[in-house]
């Protein structure tokens, strides 16, 4: 069905030949980012000499959000004034951001980051990055890592919130046109010209080839998650695993979806100046739930494993509208000790009844 | 337009008034916002902080014109660590960063008519004074008003003069005082909160009661309360959680997708019960 | 404000802690504003009893070393242990494993007699006082001391981190390297350091010690499932966190490592 309507909308090519002019066009309004090569892994950075933009990435540890929500912020300097008073300076706003590549897991992603700002209480410091932004969407043709589960959660083909979304079949890359925007700015590096039929047909056959690459790991959909959680609220599962858990924080660190932040202030030894930023954390790093006079309002390694997978597959969709797992494979393939949500879901939803774990 | 600034503003310290060896009762001037914007509500709370320190969340403990001079308001605050010794240490003309307020706003209509059982343990007090003040100020639309107030010994007992004063309403309000241990001459009850509740003669039925104070004290008055027949929509609980932001965002207070400093920290007990870890 | 005064003392160690301190140029005219110092023999002609903190470096190895160890607390209002000796009895700490006999007979070819007297194990300074905060790290951080100061100055605790390196590691983006096969204690390890070694490369050996939840059995899962013997966690752990207390904490969850 989405492999007859790519064909109906605005889908142009885009001879591979000409990246280096979207980059130019794109640095004029943007800060371009994009998939770079660092060592034997890929990091999204600054795209430019030396770092050259590597379409062909198989992931990376780090989501985009990094570019929405940065892993440090400052929130604003405090200046003290002549009275002995302090007074706030927030920092000015940063060139939008745009990002190349971008698939369709952390594609989702900032959907999900999206609906979480636009909930209860919008930040729109992260709302205004993300309506700012340029995304280059990028399909992918293969499973980036063992643990990537995008189909099972229906990310795989996500094409928003990108301007642009391109399939690369080598020489040439069709691109699909989303908003005004993308078309405003393909139309300054390329012709517009529409895809040859013999494209086409390469797409549609890169399409086929694609869907039996990318295994089904659930069987069962995404929104089957919250029931099957619920229903496994006491099972031994959590302890179980939970037993295998460092408390290291990775999970939630490359999370596409996770949110939470720690709030920290520093200063300068005579007092003039000091700066309030905040920093990510989460629900599986030591110190997280803490109340006042040290207790903890979610001790042990279970709850917080529960609480992670239980946020992103029941709570998130009931109060966002969107499950808080994109299928990345990310936690699982940085836990040190594999601690895999897959598998989690999938033992808390699978064939029949839950608590087959114990 | 939703809050989302976390910038505070600068607040005078009024008074600051040691209430043992480690609690200080301020009054603050209200930041200096268009005056209706700092209204804050009885189980609200404000961020309080100093530059370079850092920033926590404290319960408003008397609202600006309740019993306080209007534009201001008061914090109770215990010295426990980095940014609370250094608050506690603020002198009168000084100045702390405040936010907010923050929290759910519970609608009084609701209690009206209604009788009144108030129990703070410890530091609880701090948040139910502001409930006791508004209550006092429309004492007519009460009924019986109970405060039951314990502490672990006379010395740590909050607001003294402030607990004298409601007892001398006689009738208006009953209040009763007991400690976990004290010396000599200590007029008053020895033993735990709960046992306030055992010839209880205010009413139960119909009431609705205010519980603030540490873990232990909520799972036994509450289980009294309730053998007592107290309906669970009518008892109200204040969590103690770490907020970071006060604002929805930070996600340190969450409790079952719910954050509390948004949706609480004030819940009722009925609907505390869907909330996993919560109690 | 008056300045506080401080001091700076070292026992067992090689004094790398306080030449942190020194390389902190630019910090140092601001430093000597908010801080008097009246003892630092690394710095300082200067010798007074009347400072009211203490910094201390090194971990206790000769008798003499308890006695002027709980002389300093004595006159300190406010005692910081400064390092990875000071805080866990540190590298000095490998020895503790064997006797003093045996250890002498191999360094000293059993002529150590009468030549200077040492105690059974090199432990950290709060086996003998009371330690009020602990700076960790071998070296400490440099920030991170300055922060404390700051905090201390302004009449407070300075707070250091309760999470693993590993969260600092991911946060600026290095690649993981046990995932590499590379023995690395981010996992049990605390933080506060930025992760500086892994992203250099050099796998976290631990030197502040563990963080508030450390779970060793998994550690020992981490290392096998990237190739690694469990055994091989042990014999990391050895170097910063051998002192007995702190052993004991890792002992029993992981297999014993060779040739101890």
């Amino acid at each position: 069905m989405r492999r007859q309507k790519a064909m109906d909308q605005e889908v142009y090519r885009f001879p591979r030949s000409r990246l280096g002019a979207l980059i130019e066009r794109l640095a004029r309004d943007y800060r371009v980012v994009g998939p770079v090569r660092r060592g034997a892994e890929h990091a999204w950075a600054d795209v430019g000499p030396g770092a050259e933009l590597a379409l062909d990435y198989p992931t990376t540890m780090l989501p985009p959000r990094q570019f929405f929500a940065p892993p440090r912020e400052l929130l604003f300097r405090f200046r003290r004034g002549a009275d002995g008073r302090y007074t706030c300076h927030e920092p000015e706003a940063e060139r939008p951001v745009a990002l190349l590549g971008v698939h369709g897991c952390d594609l989702t992603g900032l959907r999900v980051l999206r609906s979480f700002h636009e909930s209860s209480c919008r930040d729109r410091v992260v709302t205004g990055r993300l309506d700012r932004a340029f995304i280059l969407g990028l399909a992918c043709w293969a499973p980036c890592t063992a643990e990537a589960f995008c189909r099972d959660m229906a990310s795989l083909e996500s094409e928003a919130p990108a301007a642009l979304y391109a399939w690369d079949l080598g020489d040439v890359l069709l691109v699909k046109v989303l908003t005004a925007r993308g078309r405003e700015v393909l139309q300054d590096v390329t012709a517009l010209e529409a895809a040859t039929s013999d494209e086409q047909v390469a797409l549609r056959h890169r399409l086929r080839v694609r869907h039996e690459a990318f295994p089904s790991h659930l069987r069962f959909p995404p929104d089957r998650l919250a029931v099957a959680l619920e229903a496994a609220a006491d099972d031994l599962l959590w302890e179980a695993t939970a037993d295998r858990c460092l408390s290291c924080g990775r999970c939630n660190l490359v999370c596409p979806t996770c949110t939470c932040f720690d709030v920290g202030d520093e200063g300068t030894l005579d007092g003039a100046a000091a700066v309030r930023f905040r920093r990510w954390t989460g629900c599986q790093v030591p110190g997280f739930s803490k109340v006042a006079g040290g207790r903890d309002f979610r001790p042990t390694r279970a709850q917080q494993l529960r609480y992670r997978v239980v946020r992103k597959g029941k709570y998130m969709p009931e109060r966002y509208g969107m499950v808080g797992c994109t299928g990345c494979g990310r936690c699982i393939a940085h836990c040190p000790t594999h601690i895999s949500i897959r598998e989690i879901f999938r033992q808390v939803g699978g064939g029949g009844g839950a608590g087959a774990a114990a | 337009m939703p809050q989302v600034s976390m910038i505070p503003a600068p607040c005078r310290v009024l008074e600051a008034l040691p209430q043992n060896a480690h609690d200080v009762r301020f009054v603050v001037e209200a930041p200096p916002l268009p005056a209706a914007a700092f209204a804050p509500e009885p189980g609200q709370f404000v961020m309080a902080s100093l530059p370079g320190i850092g920033e926590a969340p404290f319960c408003v403990s008397a609202l600006p014109g309740e019993g306080t001079a209007p534009g201001t308001f008061e914090l109770l605050i215990r010295r426990t660590g980095r940014l609370t010794n250094l608050l506690t240490r603020l002198r009168p003309g000084e100045t702390m960063y405040v936010r907010g307020p923050y929290g759910r706003r519970v609608d009084w209509e609701r209690f009206e008519g209604a009788s009144l059982i108030v129990m703070a343990g410890g530091l609880g007090l701090a948040p139910l004074r502001a409930f006791v003040r508004r209550a006092l100020l429309r004492r007519d639309a009460f009924r019986r008003i109970d405060v039951m107030v314990g502490a672990r010994s006379p010395d740590e007992l909050l607001f003294k003069d402030e607990l004298a004063a409601w007892k001398a309403r006689r009738d208006d309000v009953h209040v009763r005082l007991i400690v976990d241990a004290a010396r000599e001459g200590w007029g008053g009850r020895i033993g735990v909160i709960t046992t306030l509740l055992d010839n209880f003669e205010g009413e139960v039925d119909g009431s609705h009661a205010f519980l603030c104070g540490p873990p232990v004290m909520y799972r036994h008055c509450l289980k009294r309360l309730l053998a007592l027949g107290l309906y669970e929509g009518h008892l109200w609980l204040t969590l103690e959680r770490r907020m970071r932001c006060g604002i929805g965002l930070c996600g340190n207070c969450q409790v079952s997708g719910h954050y509390l400093c948004q949706e609480g920290p004030l819940f009722s007990y009925r609907e505390l019960r869907q909330l996993r870890e919560a109690v | 404000m008056t300045r506080p005064k401080v001091a700076f003392f070292s026992f067992g160690s090689c004094e790398g802690c306080q030449l942190q301190v020194l390389s902190a140029e630019d910090a140092l005219p601001d430093l000597l504003r908010a801080v008097e110092i009246v003892n630092f023999r690394e710095a300082v002609d200067e010798r007074r009893d009347d400072y009211e903190v203490a910094f201390v470096e090194g971990s206790l190895v000769r008798p003499a070393d308890v006695e002027q160890v709980q002389g300093i607390r004595k006159r300190a209002r406010i005692l910081v242990a400064l390092g990875a000796c000071a805080c866990l009895g540190g590298v000095n700490a490998i020895r503790n494993r064997r006797s003093v006999a045996e250890l002498a007979r191999e360094v000293y070819g059993g002529r150590r007699d009468g030549v200077f007297t040492t105690l059974p194990d090199a432990s950290p300074l709060s086996s003998a006082v009371l330690v009020d905060y602990e700076l960790r790290g071998c070296p400490i951080d440099r920030d991170e001391f300055l922060e404390a100061v700051r905090s201390l100055a302004a009449g407070t605790v300075p707070v250091t981190p309760a999470y693993a390196v590993c969260v600092e590691c991911t946060l600026r983006g290095t690649a993981c390297l046990l995932e590499r096969g590379v023995p690395c204690l981010g996992g049990v390890a605390r933080a506060g350091c930025g992760a500086v070694c892994p992203a250099y490369g050099a796998p976290c050996e631990a030197c502040r010690g563990c963080h508030d939840v450390p779970n060793f059995e998994a550690l020992g899962e981490a290392f096998a499932r990237h190739g690694m013997a469990r055994a091989v966690a042990a014999e990391k752990l050895q170097l910063f966190n051998n002192y007995r207390e702190v052993r004991e904490t890792w002992e029993r969850a992981l297999p014993s490592p060779s040739g101890t």
